[in-house]
């Protein structure tokens, strides 16, 4: 099967994984899932994503503490978040540590067709890291 | 028999008689008595002189009786009575004087029947040496029907003195003493029964009776212009009855000095006049400048000295000063007990007084412990018609009455706050299942939102999807549902039913309807120990759901901001209880906290009232169990609730 862009997904209700899983897979994504943040931050390390949509709040790992981890790490991967009600203090706080995109359920843009396009947005961003290893590719071509 | 039985003291005996004779001249009762009986005791104890030892100890009852030392005045009769029932030849009226007289003073001491009984024995000498009709036997039977006036039997009194004061009329022409004493004593009863027109008629007779043959000026006048003071004020004719105590009390002044015993009653009533004046400041004046002579002269003793001290009790009550009306009953009560004893009526009256100002204090066990002392005395002492014996009643009635209104106004209060603390439960409540509810409806939105954008794209397949996809909002809408019942049926729940509860089961349903998403949230860390053996309690569920809501609010308050945020929930089983331990990770209760803990209204939080202890530990009595406090290992509170183990049922045995 071919896709454009791989996703994946972590939250702690598998009934929102399946319905996004779904959505994206019919729109040219590779997704993956994961129901914890640290089942999660696994997949991250060993596979290579576009994008990261993660629910803040969580059993186990937060979603505050997956982000504050791709720092750390350098993980190449553009993230956003899914927050329930009430949870803005949380979700400026991930904007803050490097998130990208906020997306609040139960607001009105929290269709599926907005996540999506929003998520491709993401997608199509070349991340810093990414760009760095484009510049080598050229010069490589230039010298070549 | 005394100028030619010359004894070896004879000269110290003629001096102790004129110093007893002096001292009863000047009205000072007690030395007279002390006097006399120093003469009985220096006659010497052979049968010759046992007569006048018996005459000496009869006079010295008198002076006792005086002055106002009634124990001793019947010790002193008693024994005189003895000696002369035991002399080969008995002096039968002489006996049935002191007989008599011993019945006044028993009646003083308040005690009436030994009274009668006394009164009796004269009475029965009297008829049948005397005849019916002699004044002395006429006597005792006014004496009788004055018993029967103290024992507030006054029909029985009024009776008898009507009869009496038939053969009297007959006898004298309705013109001596003994009439008038009749007259007086009908007076007084009528009076006591509240009917001052005859009472006014009877006590103006006797006074007339009494000025025609005594003069104006004499004792017994001022008694009978006494009484008639007293009447007039009863009817509101406030001038002339202060006009004729006045009088009642210089003629008594006059003739037995400033400082007589029987002065003092009349005091109390010019003070008591005064005092239903609203004149309180002169009554009290008048009463403490003049009624403490007596008090002095009679070393605080004398029975209206204790009078005295109740009616400033009652002034200072009026004038609610009641720290001061407590004194002064206390005072007479001291006096009165001693010289009167703890049955007599009057004491009876004066614990009722005491209980008024700590019923009026707010002192309901005080109250209590009055009313029902007093009651005990009267009820014992006094007929059930008696007008004591009739306000003490209505006061226990009053008590009564208040400590029940005061237990439906706590419980009220208590119902009423319980209510307002569980619509703040209802709050927090809902801000909680705010979180729950979310996620279904999230899950739904992005179901049907999703749908919607392949249906745009052109990648919806009804065949295969749709299905699937209204099965999935069927599953969210019922989790949805379940929910709300849930919560409904805690707002709404029935207190009062009592089913069998598995506790963790119990805990582990409000837990995940409220608490899940918060604590998740505010990343506090659960740990749940239940018990394998099922705790099982027979209770009201919604009661101890409760008491888990508030103590689990309480324990993520307590975490919320700390670096480690535990929460441990326990639940155990023991031989005849179960129960739950809620754990935190926070600071924990101070020491000076801790004596008010379960207190409302002493919250640390700043929202809610303060009342979420107070109602676990009301709660935890209600279902027969307890709350305790304790320093959790986690290093902050612990709560170690207690429950009643299910009893297994042998109702079919």
């Amino acid at each position: 099967m071919s896709y454009k862009y791989k996703l994946l997904v972590i939250d702690d209700e598998q009934a929102v994984l399946t319905e996004i899983k779904q959505y994206f897979e019919k729109r040219d994504f590779l997704v993956e899932t994961a129901l914890t943040g640290e089942e999660g931050l696994e997949k991250l390390r060993q596979q290579m994503f576009e994008v990261v949509l993660i629910d803040l709040v969580m059993p186990g790992i937060s979603g505050i503490e997956v982000i504050r981890a791709i720092n750390d790490e350098s993980i190449s991967v553009s993230s956003a978040i899914i927050t329930g009600h009430g949870d803005k203090d949380e979700a400026i706080a991930a904007l803050q540590l490097g998130a990208e995109y906020w997306f609040q359920k139960g607001t009105e843009e929290a269709g599926m067709p907005n996540l999506y396009s929003q998520i491709i947005k993401l997608a199509q961003l070349i991340p810093e890291e990414k760009l760095g290893d484009f510049m080598d590719i050229l010069n490589q071509k230039d010298v070549a | 028999m005394k100028a030619n039985n010359l004894h070896k003291n004879q000269r110290l005996y003629n001096k102790v008689i004129k110093k007893a004779k002096n001292k009863e001249k000047k009205g000072f009762y007690k030395g007279a008595a002390l006097a006399y009986i120093d003469a009985s005791r220096l006659i010497p104890q052979t049968q010759e002189y046992l007569e006048e030892k018996a005459f000496h100890l009869a006079k010295a009852g008198c002076n006792f009786d005086e002055s106002g030392d009634y124990n001793h005045a019947k010790k002193a009769y008693k024994e005189s009575l003895h000696i002369m029932e035991n002399l080969p030849s008995k002096n039968l009226l002489l006996i049935s004087n002191t007989l008599n007289n011993l019945g006044v003073v028993l009646g003083n001491l308040g005690d009436y029947d030994e009274s009668d009984k006394y009164y009796n024995q004269a009475l029965m000498i009297r008829e049948k040496l005397l005849g019916t009709k002699h004044p002395d036997t006429l006597q005792t039977l006014n004496n009788l029907s004055v018993t029967d006036y103290y024992k507030g039997n006054y029909d029985k009194s009024i009776s008898s003195a009507l009869s009496v004061l038939k053969e009297q009329q007959k006898k004298f022409n309705g013109d001596s003493l003994e009439t008038s004493l009749t007259l007086y004593n009908l007076g007084n009863t009528y009076f006591a029964l509240g009917q001052y027109k005859t009472a006014l008629e009877y006590t103006e007779n006797s006074l007339l009776i009494r000025k025609r043959l005594l003069g104006p000026k004499d004792v017994l006048v001022s008694e009978s212009l006494s009484i008639k003071g007293n009447i007039l004020f009863a009817i509101g004719n406030i001038n002339l009855a202060i006009e004729c105590q006045k009088e009642a009390l210089a003629i008594k002044e006059n003739l037995l000095g400033h400082d007589h015993p029987s002065l003092v009653s009349y005091l109390n009533t010019l003070g008591g006049i005064y005092q239903s004046q609203n004149k309180l400041e002169e009554s009290i004046t008048f009463l403490s400048a003049r009624s403490f002579d007596f008090k002095n002269n009679f070393n605080n003793e004398h029975p209206h000295a204790a009078v005295s001290l109740m009616n400033l009790g009652t002034l200072y009550k009026a004038k609610n000063e009641l720290k001061k009306s407590e004194e002064y009953y206390q005072q007479a009560l001291k006096i009165q007990k001693n010289k009167l004893g703890s049955d007599h009526p009057y004491t009876g009256m004066l614990l009722n007084n005491l209980g008024e100002l700590a019923f009026i204090k707010g002192n309901n066990n005080d109250a209590e412990q009055y009313f029902a002392s007093a009651r005990k005395i009267l009820s014992k002492s006094l007929q059930p018609s008696h007008p004591y014996n009739k306000e003490i009643e209505k006061n226990y009635e009053n008590l009564q009455n208040k400590v029940a209104h005061l237990e439906r106004e706590k419980l009220e209060k208590r119902a009423a706050l319980h209510k307002s603390e569980r619509l703040v439960y209802l709050g927090q409540m809902a801000t909680m299942m705010a979180h729950n509810i979310n996620n279904p409806i999230g899950i739904i939105r992005m179901i049907a939102s999703g749908a919607l954008g392949d249906l745009n794209d052109n990648l919806f397949n009804p065949e295969t999807e749709l299905k699937p996809l209204l099965e999935k909002i069927v599953l969210q809408t019922e989790r949805l549902s379940v929910m709300m019942s849930n919560f409904r049926k805690f707002s709404r729940g029935d207190r009062k039913q009592l089913v069998s509860i598995n506790l963790n089961d119990l805990i582990e349903d409000i837990y995940q309807l409220l608490f899940v998403a918060p604590y998740q949230i505010d990343h506090i860390i659960t740990i749940k120990q239940f018990s394998k053996a099922p705790p099982l309690t027979h209770s009201n569920e919604f009661a101890i759901q409760e008491m888990l809501i508030s103590l689990l609010s309480n324990a993520r308050e307590a975490v919320k901001d700390k670096p480690i945020k535990k929460i441990v929930i326990q639940t155990w089983q023991q031989k005849d209880s179960v129960g739950f331990n809620i754990e935190d990770s926070g600071s924990g209760i101070s020491k000076e906290q801790l004596p008010q803990l379960f207190t409302p209204f002493l919250s640390s939080k700043s929202e809610g009232m303060g009342l979420g202890l107070y109602f676990c530990r009301e709660i935890a009595k209600d279902l027969g169990g307890t709350i305790e406090y304790y320093s959790a290992n986690l290093g902050g509170a612990g709560f170690k609730i207690t429950l009643p183990i299910e009893q297994e049922t042998n109702d079919e045995l």
